[in-house]
């Protein structure tokens, strides 16, 4: 489990998270403006002789543009008319977003209102917390999905909604609800809810440029060939800098008395002086550079700040949370559970991402997917919440992930009633959740055969040797495990007195099947199905 | 400018930025007393729902076993002090009088199976108890409204403002034993500090 190093005691832990906050949100302003500067040379050509020219004419423009004052005058014209047509296109498309978001992402995601007498339990979760939270009590939603997530949209306490997946309701107890639905609250309490809309806002005005151009020409090898292009532009701008300060040094140290001459002599020489240096130090290398930065550089520069500020209002709403509930063992079992369960991405548009519970989209490892992502890691979200409180025990961490793991690998049919989802087959189960797209585990192995064992059931009673061995832990989607410090005997039914398959080493790594009653359905890389008792012990990892 | 001009200067800046300062503080503390009032009304309105739903409770029950007289004027008098009863402290130990008394109720209902089996009742001792979870949660909204009131008027440079303005102490809203020995197990560190007995100003919700 990884050790963060963050105060513990959660009103510091608000205050801190506070801070953050402000500096991750004054990064995103000095994010914007390059991005408009970089606007200014991109569009000027377009203003210069779309505009100027034909509302001057030939004639007066010619006439501005012969004197040095005039032309710095054109230039600054042109530079204020591209400056507000980028404010006003730039202000109309995130007030545009601000206005839909919420609807839009209720639309999205096929939310439906529902009332107290649908949802007792839930509507009486929202409802207590609201009055512990000092909030009015939100609308709440449901979306018939099985993927067990969760999130609060509205720009302000009063219009707010809370949004749970059906699957979050088949997946959790009261203590695990309570603890989503106080993080949920205290999302709209610290108006991260505004806070997430404004960024996905600007988010949005960002993407515009690359936006534009794939509306106008879909073929990827032209976006290709702009990203191509332009980065090379950005590259030479970058070196023409360096270059043209070492020549402008050099310049004035060997011709310091005649340069200083000519631009003292006269006010049209020291116009002349500054627009020129002027140029070629900042327009030069903007106009060159700018194309890169505006089509593809702000936005990802921007996807990370957002995902910066989210990630760590994610963190506040946590802590804000068990300040409701009193219960980090609730909502850290919760956040284990959901993200064991968690299998296929959700269908949604990547700006709304970080409203959820958990990562709604593809669990993403690389270094810059993890700097993008909307959400902090379930483990260190977990850890803080250990912290927290007096520990939990690794028995309960196992036991969440093996229920979040057997509600993920269930039918979506087994929505039903308890007796129901007994019922069924497990080899049927395996067959639904793949055809559910819940291929997305990462499994590598090439699906075995049906397993000949006449058919388990799912979620029997539990042994009474519960696993007693500390697990490592890890909270993203399980998709294999591996063997640990002692061997482990592979057995060809979920029944120990059935034949054994294989005698594993420790260190084997198997692929995750399934949890059949109180065993685990496995898979080797020599392609050997078999079922491993609960009690082995061993590690769960995600790939 | 001379010295003279230069120290009345320095003085007056100083002067003016304290009366800044203190309307800020002012302005503050009187939010921060406001939300507790908004917040005591959050808990009250629950007390009242809780209050009002006795006498229906008596009701279903008396046909039954109405020689039972005691608990019944128990539950009557914990009903009465509980709508009497002003101010948090109050209304915390008049509430809990309140649990004690439908405590000995329910445990005299336990005695009559057709009683406990009769669906009005456990329709009522549903919604009692849910009324009782929103007590508990009202409470835990209006004691870290108090907790961070209190702060302010004790800490600098409220406390300055506070004793000269008439700011007084908020009580917290505290539950009986079992309650409070059911949250410290679940959470410890963030546990409202209480005030000492002899501190406690007589009117709960905070002077006008």
């Amino acid at each position: 489990m990884p050790e963060p190093s963050q105060p513990v005691l959660v009103y510091d832990r608000v205050a801190a998270n506070r801070r953050a906050t402000r500096r991750l949100l004054a990064l995103f302003t000095v994010l914007i403006l390059p991005f408009v500067a970089g606007l200014i040379p991109l569009l000027t050509p377009v203003i210069y002789f779309g505009v100027l020219l034909p509302a001057l004419g030939g004639a007066a423009f010619d006439r501005i543009q012969s004197t040095v004052e005039g032309t710095v005058l054109m230039f600054a014209t042109t530079a204020t008319l591209v400056l507000l047509v980028v404010l006003v296109a730039g202000i109309a498309v995130a007030w545009l977003e601000l206005e839909q978001a919420t609807r839009l992402v209720l639309r999205l995601t096929r939310a439906r209102p529902i009332s107290p007498e649908d949802e007792p339990e839930l509507w009486r979760a929202v409802e207590n917390l609201s009055l512990a939270a000092g909030l009015p009590t939100p609308k709440v939603y449901v979306i018939e999905s099985r993927d067990p997530n969760a999130f609060a949209v509205g720009l302000d306490p009063e219009h707010a909604a809370v949004v749970v997946t059906r699957g979050l309701l088949g997946l959790l107890d009261r203590r695990g609800l309570y603890g989503v639905i106080a993080h949920e609250l205290s999302h709209i309490g610290n108006q991260d809810t505004r806070l997430n809309t404004v960024l996905a806002a600007v988010l949005a005005v960002l993407r515009l440029p690359l936006g534009l151009l794939t509306r106008l020409n879909r073929n990827p090898l032209v976006i290709k060939g702009c990203l191509f292009l332009s980065g090379l532009m950005a590259v030479i701008a970058a070196m023409s800098v360096l270059a043209i300060l070492a020549e402008i040094a050099l310049a004035l140290w060997f011709f310091s008395g005649e340069v200083r001459d000519f631009l003292a002599a006269t006010t049209r020489g020291k116009v002349a002086g500054f627009v020129l240096i002027g140029m070629m130090i900042f327009y030069g290398p903007l106009f060159m550079g700018s194309p890169f930065y505006v089509l593809f550089g702000a936005q990802r520069c921007g996807r990370r700040v957002s995902g910066a500020v989210s990630r760590q209002r994610e963190f506040l709403a946590d802590a804000d949370a068990i300040l409701l509930t009193r219960d980090p063992e609730g909502l850290a079992l919760a956040l284990v559970k959901v993200g064991a369960a968690s299998g296929a991405a959700m269908n949604l548009p990547r700006a709304a991402a970080h409203l959820f519970l958990v990562e709604p989209l593809r669990p993403e490892t690389g270094w810059w997917d993890r700097g993008v992502a909307s959400h902090p890691p379930l483990e260190e979200r977990v850890a803080v919440l250990a912290r927290m409180g007096s520990g939990i025990s690794p028995e309960a961490l196992h036991a969440a992930q093996i229920a979040g793991v057997t509600f993920r690998l269930e039918a979506p049919r087994a929505r039903g009633s308890e007796r129901d989802r007994s019922q069924r087959p497990v080899a049927d189960a395996d067959a639904r959740s793949r055809d559910a797209g819940v291929g997305a585990l990462g499994v590598t192995v090439e699906p075995a055969e049906k397993p000949t064992a006449p058919p388990e059931r799912i979620g029997g009673p539990r042994s009474p040797s519960e696993p007693a061995t500390p697990l490592l832990f890890s909270a993203g989607v399980v998709s294999y495990i591996r063997v640990g410090e002692r061997s482990a005997v592979l057995y060809e039914r979920p029944d120990s007195a059935s034949a054994v398959q294989a005698r594993l080493a420790t260190g084997t790594v198997l692929a995750l099947r399934g949890v059949v009653g109180d065993f685990i359905w496995v898979e080797t890389s020599q392609g050997i199905a078999g079922y491993l008792p609960r009690s082995t012990p061993v590690s769960w990892g995600t790939e | 400018m001379s010295a003279a001009d230069l120290i009345i200067g320095l003085v007056l800046t100083l002067l003016v930025v304290a009366v800044l300062a203190g309307v800020a503080t002012y302005n503050r503390l009187v939010r921060s007393r406001n939300r507790v009032r908004e917040a005591w009304s959050g808990v009250d309105v629950q007390l009242r729902r809780r209050a009002s739903l006795v006498p229906n409770l008596v009701e279903s029950v008396r046909g039954y076993v109405a020689h039972e007289r005691g608990v019944f004027e128990e539950v009557t008098r914990a009903r009465g002090a509980l709508q009497q009863a002003g101010g948090a402290a109050a209304a915390a130990s008049a509430n809990n009088a309140l649990s004690q008394a439908l405590g000995h109720l329910f445990a005299v209902v336990e005695n009559y199976p057709t009683l406990r089996a009769s669906e009005n009742l456990t329709a009522l001792q549903r919604e009692l108890s849910d009324v009782e979870e929103k007590v508990a949660f009202a409470r835990q909204f209006y004691n870290r409204n108090v907790l961070d009131y209190n702060t302010r008027i004790e800490t600098f440079p409220g406390v300055l403002v506070a004793s000269n303005l008439g700011f007084a102490a908020a009580e917290f809203f505290e539950t009986g034993d079992e309650g409070r020995a059911e949250v410290t197990v679940s959470f410890a560190p963030a546990q409202a500090p209480r005030p000492r007995p002899e501190d406690a100003p007589p009117s709960a919700s905070p002077p006008a």
